[in-house]
């Protein structure tokens, strides 16, 4: 989580200064369920992530310096300089795609989960999917598809619209309790807090096993919040929202992020870990600064690395 | 003599028979005679497909994607448009935005066209607004000959191939194997030889050129006919040396008219074989109209017959 955070505050960070090309949407809030979907998947397992694909990523083990060249849009990064941030993945940690079409990836991860069923059973695929997707054909489709074929898929609905639940969820959704929309069909369905990491791994991991065990397919929703960082598409990064490991422990100023304090699930993860003594906050203060320096590293290595040749644009066209 | 849609089912039970990696997702036309693929082929196979077109192809892509050579046919080719942005977004962009590291190895297929009172909302030709996205092969098998040379290969193709079926061929007959189709795709095919004008034609209006280009012999007009068969790739080097012959071309496609196949091809021919032309290049296309219902307006949109006959002649006036 950790990791996770601190590479995107710097993307956030780069994004704002102009060093990146486009846009980079960012996965702060929800870190919890991207480690929790590396830790409950294996080898041969397939995420079809989304625009908002970092946490899923790094989830699976991705590196920072593959990961941050290619959000330059350099020929070092995972992609070749093809993808950036609304477009990376890594089929060698299984994130064969990443469609920025809302809803887009939910379809491809049934037909997936199903060729898996066939040749390489015991194998989940997942969907990932903001609440906002369910407001898409594809992925109301999909989600029919899947309870007829009873594919081993997961729809992992994040909706990090959640908390607080505002205007702009309103204006998207005549509902806030997504599961609801796709409990009438026959699927096993589940809602989880997403700032506590225990939880999202018990309701993800028996998600997971239950689709790969052969009971058809899940659907989670994992309830976040929204990061104050980013109103609609801008973003902002001031002292006082940047995440130091400290305020776990530390009393932190009274201020318009504090609820986000309270919810944040690293902050929140850091607490109870502290808190049972499974920690101590050395080694926080240790981790912080080797996750720090070498997001550094990886910044380092992607402003020096060469964008792609001119002809590159016509390499990957066809097969 | 077999049947076109026999042919394809036929075809499609070799391919499946032989790679139990094919599974097809949709659900084809029967065809009136001989075997059809639900006779040989459970729901393994032919996997239970609801009117979800967008949901069918999407998960042809990732069962392609996941290790399947999966076949997705949306039937009427009007209703890939209920599939599009899979089929133009997400389907042809992945092997090239992962930087090379994945192939999507499916087949979408539909059957397009006029078709007898199909009226604007079930009688599309889609190829020009397919051919306009980089990322797809497009093929278009005109006889039962083409169907056996072109299915095979589609499938064997490591790259998002579409096939469109002209929904009049269903009706037609001709010899099922043939020598001169057992090419790769981008192959065409000289379907009549002939020294006066080239007329390139797709789909069924291969079988229109050929009964116009026996019409023009009755005129004294010796009419080459060619099928280039896939528009991507295109087999431009055929029809450049039948112009370099001809210096005549007459383009024969039912997209409609602008920015057509017709106007594609007619482009590419002018630029380079444009010292031997002796005429301008004509295009029959389906006019800038939808296709309308009523018998006796449908034939006013679409081209026929009629309509290449006298565009082959005012190439030689």
């Amino acid at each position: 989580m950790l990791r996770m955070r601190l590479f995107e505050e710097r993307c956030v960070e780069l994004s704002v200064a102009g060093e990146f090309p486009g846009i980079t949407p960012v996965y702060i809030g929800q870190e919890a369920t991207g480690v929790a979907l590396g830790m409950a998947l294996r080898a041969g397992d397939l995420v079809f992530t989304t625009h908002r694909g970092h946490g899923h990523l790094l989830g699976r083990g991705a590196q920072f310096k593959p990961l941050m060249a290619e959000l330059f849009g350099k020929v070092t990064g995972y992609c070749q300089g093809k993808a950036g941030s609304f477009h990376v993945s890594s089929a060698a940690l299984g994130v064969p795609s990443a469609s920025a079409i809302v809803g887009a990836s939910a379809p491809a991860a049934v037909g997936a989960a199903l060729a898996l069923s066939r040749i390489n059973p015991g194998h989940v695929a997942v969907a990932c999917q903001g609440d906002r997707s369910l407001g898409e054909g594809a992925a109301m489709e999909a989600i029919n598809l899947a309870a007829l074929w009873r594919a081993p898929v997961i729809f992992l609905c994040e909706n990090n619209d959640a908390v607080p639940y505002d205007v702009r969820s309103k204006s998207q959704l005549a509902t806030d309790r997504l599961a609801g929309l796709v409990q009438p069909y026959d699927l096993m369905v589940g809602e989880v807090d997403g700032s506590d990491f225990e939880a999202v791994f018990g309701a993800l991991g028996e998600a997971v096993d239950g689709a790969r065990l052969g009971d058809g397919p899940r659907f989670l929703e994992v309830r976040t919040y929204g990061w104050p960082g980013q109103s609609g598409p801008r973003y902002r990064l001031p002292p006082a929202l940047r995440t130091d490991i400290r305020t776990a422990w530390q009393p932190a100023p009274a201020d318009e992020f504090s609820e986000w304090r309270e919810y944040d699930p690293l902050l929140r993860f850091a607490r109870r870990l502290i808190g049972g003594g499974e920690i101590d906050t050395d080694e926080l203060e240790d981790m912080q600064a080797n996750v720090l320096r070498e997001v550094q590293e990886a910044v380092e290595f992607a402003r020096e690395s060469p964008y792609p040749e001119p002809a590159a644009a016509y390499d990957h066209l066809y097969a | 003599m077999a049947n076109y849609l026999s042919t394809l089912h036929q075809t499609l039970i070799d391919i499946m028979q032989a790679d139990e990696r094919v599974v097809v997702i949709g659900n084809f036309d029967a065809p009136a005679e001989g075997p059809r693929l639900s006779d040989v082929f459970g729901s393994d196979r032919l996997l239970p497909s609801p009117v979800s077109e967008l949901a069918l192809a999407g998960a042809a892509l990732g069962a392609a994607l996941a290790g399947l050579r999966p076949i997705v046919t949306f039937g009427i080719s009007s209703f890939m448009f209920n599939a599009w942005e899979q089929v133009v977004n997400e389907a042809p962009h992945f092997r090239y935005m992962s930087g090379g590291q994945v192939v999507v190895p499916i087949v979408m297929h539909c059957a397009g066209g006029a078709r007898g009172a199909g009226g604007a909302q079930h009688s599309h030709s889609p190829q020009a607004m397919l051919w306009n996205t980089p990322g797809l092969r497009i093929a278009l098998p005109a006889t039962p000959a083409d169907v056996r040379a072109l299915w095979p290969a589609a499938v064997a193709d490591a790259n998002p191939v579409v096939v469109l079926d002209g929904r009049r061929l269903y009706g037609t007959s001709g010899p099922q194997s043939d020598e001169s189709c057992q090419l790769p795709l981008g192959r065409g095919r000289v379907r009549r030889p002939g020294q006066d004008v080239t007329i390139v034609a797709t789909s069924w209006l291969v079988h229109e050129a050929l009964a116009a280009a026996d019409e023009l012999n009755q005129l004294g007009v010796d009419a080459e006919v060619i099928d280039p068969r896939t528009l991507v790739p295109l087999d431009e080097e055929l029809i450049l040396d039948s112009v370099a012959k001809t210096g005549r071309l007459v383009v024969v496609d039912e997209t409609h008219l602008s920015c057509g196949v017709g106007a594609e091809i007619a482009a590419r021919i002018g630029y380079h074989a444009f010292g031997q032309l002796k005429a301008p290049i004509e295009r029959v296309a389906s006019a800038d109209a939808p296709i309308p219902f009523s018998p006796a307006l449908e034939p006013e949109v679409v081209p026929g017959v009629r309509d290449v006959v006298e565009a082959a002649i005012r190439t030689l006036r």
